[in-house]
């Protein structure tokens, strides 16, 4: 009779939804956990939808599978689920071909992060042009929605597009590479880093200023990760930077020293 | 712990009859004119600090009503609400000021996390108790009440010792909520917990049970059959799954409570293998139809 009490209690039921099989005694449970698994899946393959492209429908979903048992979602917000992901697929033992894998999933994460960003007004040209007259002691705020992230190993820019766009049969050139996503207005864009520009955002970020960032980039060798990469366009940079929406429209003043 | 009362959110225009808002009809419903559509969202998906999923419903409630129906509350829960996640759910509701506002009764939230489905509880005193409390905390959290969906049920295992409409009266009398009466949950679980010894469509009269004045809205949509699991009578349960145009039974329901209770904003929901728009607007046409032969407006 213990047991017909427990039936149906939300710690029953709960133990019958986590369980990575179903249970004997799972009965019309099933129908609850069809539900659950199926929208904790398609959630997360809907987050990660690179991996879908890459590895195809069937191994993403199973993958995520794997995954949500290990870590079981927390959030109501489907949009915030799966943070871990690229980190799990890193070291997945079904992943090892593919050891970009998990920096692919990263641009994905890192595009929802951009899309549900706050909004902010971008940097304009006539800010910008401030900013580069007093370069020593100007610091930029970057935008909300500016988010990157650089890989070493691999062109992750590239594989990324070619997953988000369920391209095949196309070999991207292999370097080290960064990506960077931004919401200036509704969509979100992206862009491809070298070093220079990826050394750029990082010291920005850092709270150096206008002058030191562009230091950092040039001291950075252009080449290092990709013999092809030409030393950067400080003018077609800067392009970039308004086009993309890196930046907020409001700059800080470093106050000098006494 | 007192009721909520009404506050000064956004004056009430008069709803008919509303569809379930995607992203793939975007271009359709805003190039819609209709006097009292409504489109409804579900909160959790707009819970962002900027951007699209929030200019989308900027753009919307331009031309129409909305509603923001929570989905993650877990009101019949064990754990204590989320204070984080009823923030947003309260920032969202603030922000929007939508004609609608919605939840469940049901749970999705335990100590170990999120579950992306509606959970059921027995209709118990103290369950009574506890979703009173906790619809009163999310009342004043959003400074307005809050309408309050009855579930699908799929068991006859639970161990309810409250009847559907007793326990719904005696929630909204305790809590200022109001009633959102999903229709179709109420058939299907008519059919999912019926026994073969009478007419199993007469079990859904309960809805005339209810105190109609606080039923502020209703829910229709369709069902699919489930593959493996049946009812006591040997025929598949059948499942809330929203991938279906609405079934005779819930439309017949539909047209006899609205002469019962008046006009009520009414929603077809469809969630899943969405059809082209013009197959939603034909529902959501033959709901309105219903609505306009009534006198009675809410």
């Amino acid at each position: 009779m213990s047991q017909q009490h427990n039936h149906w209690s939300s710690a029953w039921l709960s133990q019958q939804l986590r369980a990575a099989a179903p249970q004997p005694d799972v009965g019309l449970a099933q129908i609850y956990r069809n539900t659950a698994w199926r929208g904790w899946i398609d959630a997360l393959t809907a987050q990660y939808p690179s991996i879908s492209g890459h590895m195809g429908d069937e191994w993403a979903q199973a993958a995520a599978r794997l995954f949500l048992q290990q870590h079981p979602p927390r959030s109501p917000v489907m949009l915030d689920i799966g943070q871990a992901y690229p980190d799990f697929l890193r070291t997945f033992e079904h992943a090892t071909q593919w050891p970009w894998l998990g920096d692919v999933a990263q641009a994905d994460w890192l595009w929802s992060r951009a899309h549900v960003a706050a909004d902010a007004p971008v940097l304009d040209q006539a800010t910008w042009l401030g900013a580069i007259g007093s370069a020593q002691t100007t610091m930029l705020q970057l935008h909300p929605s500016c988010h990157w992230h650089w890989c070493e190993q691999a062109p992750v820019a590239q594989l990324w597009h070619i997953g988000r766009a369920r391209i095949s049969h196309t070999q991207p050139a292999w370097h080290g590479q960064g990506i960077v996503f931004t919401r200036p207005h509704g969509d979100v864009f992206n862009a491809a880093l070298t070093a220079q520009e990826w050394a750029f955002l990082k010291a920005c970020a850092a709270g150096q200023c206008l002058s030191q960032a562009v230091e950092a980039a040039l001291v950075t060798p252009h080449n290092a990760s990709n013999p092809d990469t030409p030393e950067l366009d400080l003018s077609a940079f800067s392009a970039k930077l308004l086009r993309l929406g890196i930046f907020s429209n409001h700059l800080s003043q470093i106050t000098p020293h006494a | 712990m007192s009721k909520a009362t009404p506050s000064a959110h956004r004056a009430t225009r008069q709803l008919g009859a509303g569809v379930g808002a995607k992203a793939q009809h975007w271009g359709d419903i805003l190039a819609t004119q209709a006097d009292g559509f409504w489109l409804e969202v579900h909160a959790e998906n707009h819970m962002v600090l900027g951007g699209p999923r929030l200019t989308v419903l900027e753009a919307i409630q331009a031309k129409h009503g909305l509603s923001i129906h929570g989905v993650g509350l877990s009101l019949a829960g064990p754990a204590p609400i989320d204070r984080e996640h009823l923030s947003k759910f309260s920032q969202l509701v603030r922000r929007t000021q939508p004609d609608l506002v919605s939840e469940h009764l049901a749970w999705s939230v335990d100590e170990s996390g999120y579950f992306p489905d509606l959970l059921p509880a027995a209709r118990t005193p103290a369950l009574l108790s506890h979703v009173v409390s906790r619809v009163q905390q999310v009342q004043e959290a959003i400074g307005r009440p809050i309408a309050i969906e009855n579930p699908s049920h799929y068991t006859a295992q639970l161990a309810h010792t409250l009847g559907e409409a007793e326990f719904l009266n005696a929630l909204t009398a305790r809590s200022g909520c109001t009633l959102l009466l999903d229709l179709n949950n109420v058939v299907l679980s008519s059919h999912n917990l019926h026994t073969g010894t009478h007419n199993w469509q007469d079990t859904s009269n309960w809805v005339f049970e209810l105190d109609a004045s606080t039923v502020s809205e209703i829910h229709l949509a369709g069902i699919s059959l489930d593959d493996g699991a049946t009812n006591a009578c040997g025929e598949p349960l059948w499942i809330d799954s929203h991938s279906n145009p609405v079934d005779e039974p819930v439309w017949d329901l539909y047209q006899r409570f609205i002469e019962h209770a008046g006009c009520r904003p009414t929603l077809i929901e469809w969630d899943n293998d969405v059809p082209a728009f013009d197959q939603l607007w034909r529902m959501r046409e033959q709901a309105q139809l219903v609505l306009n032969q009534q006198q009675v407006c809410a």
